[in-house]
């Protein structure tokens, strides 16, 4: 192995905390913002940073889950479908792994199934007018959900057809708990991304205003000590 | 809904008293003070989100502890009093119209 390379591998990428100047060692950023992505916090606790990791992982988990309950388990769904695309999904899919189910759903009542992967309903898309969706699911949402009736459905065999719009039947249902728990959840996934932003580049750092120097000799020389500190800039992020 | 009933009583009893301006006055004061105590349960649902907002947004410019839950106080202060302003502004513009 050359030096250069033995230079290469052992690299590392530290951020500077804003608080103490201490270096805070990031490893690999890019898996970081992965996990990070994964479940909200894993990031943080990959690269040692536990109490930041357990925090965020407390509070964003949190809300998400707190979201879910207000919403009934009905806020968070995948669907892009012309009379029903839900926009908040992109937000949502911020949390990373637990939207993945909403996927699941979403894809398993699109396909050949014609009913959830989870039959329980939890993430499900709405079942629109005209949709089609198999008889055992229909006989659950009759029995399970107080606002579906036998008549909601035409009979298709070997199919079910929904004769009726469930977004309405949850509004009426939830109230304002709708939105409540759509803010939850999309403000959960947003917030991650910052988190994913501060596993992959450390803590933000204030804007600072440099002082002009009176002579124009002060500001060259400090230039050069800029470009000569180890390749970096004054980016926050520095790599030894 | 009560508090709704309350407020359009009151201001049902001051419309028939036509020479009471200032009545009138502090009774339309009264109906936006009753809606908007009214919403209190909805607004209550708002702190957990800018508590958590603040948490996260003070996390990600600092790293210890310490500076984290100070940041957290007031990220807290210019949330709540942000978004109060332009929540109570836009609440009494919207009913005195």
């Amino acid at each position: 192995m050359t030096p250069a390379s033995q230079a290469s591998s052992h690299r590392r990428i530290v951020a500077v905390s804003p608080d103490d100047g201490s270096a805070i060692n990031l490893k690999q950023p890019e898996l970081a913002a992965f996990l990070a992505w994964l479940i909200p916090g894993l990031g943080h606790l990959y690269q040692g940073r536990t109490k930041k990791g357990a925090m965020y992982m407390s509070v964003i988990l949190t809300l998400f889950v707190a979201g879910l309950w207000l919403g009934d388990g009905r806020v968070v769904y995948a669907s892009w479908r012309p009379t029903d695309t839900r926009w908040w999904f992109v937000c949502h899919a911020g949390i990373g792994v637990a939207a993945v189910p909403a996927v699941v759903q979403s894809v398993s009542m699109t396909g050949t199934n014609h009913e959830p992967f989870w039959i329980a309903g939890w993430m499900t898309p709405p079942l629109l007018e005209g949709q089609l969706v198999s008889r055992e699911f229909a006989e659950r949402l009759v029995n399970k959900d107080p606002y579906i009736f036998e008549l909601d459905f035409w009979d298709r065999p070997p199919y079910k057809q929904f004769r009726a719009d469930q977004v309405s039947m949850w509004h009426h249902k939830l109230g304002r708990f709708f939105e409540l728990g759509t803010l939850y959840t999309v403000l959960a996934g947003m917030l991650n991304m910052l988190v994913i932003y501060d596993a992959w580049a450390g803590p933000m750092h204030p804007l600072v205003k440099q002082e002009k120097s009176s002579t124009s000799s002060d500001e060259e020389n400090n230039q050069d000590d800029d470009t000569q500190s180890d390749g970096t800039t004054d980016t926050g992020s520095v790599s030894r | 809904m009560t508090l709704r009933v309350m407020a359009q009583l009151i201001q049902v009893q001051c419309h028939d008293d036509v020479f009471l301006w200032r009545l009138r006055m502090d009774s339309s004061i009264m109906i936006v003070f009753a809606l908007f105590l009214e919403n209190v349960p909805m607004l209550f649902f708002s702190l957990p989100l800018i508590a958590a907002a603040s948490v996260v947004f003070s996390a990600t410019h600092h790293e210890s502890p310490p500076a984290i839950w100070r940041g957290t106080v007031e990220w807290m202060i210019w949330l709540v009093g942000i978004l109060g302003t332009v929540l109570l502004a836009v609440f009494i513009l919207s009913r005195l119209a």
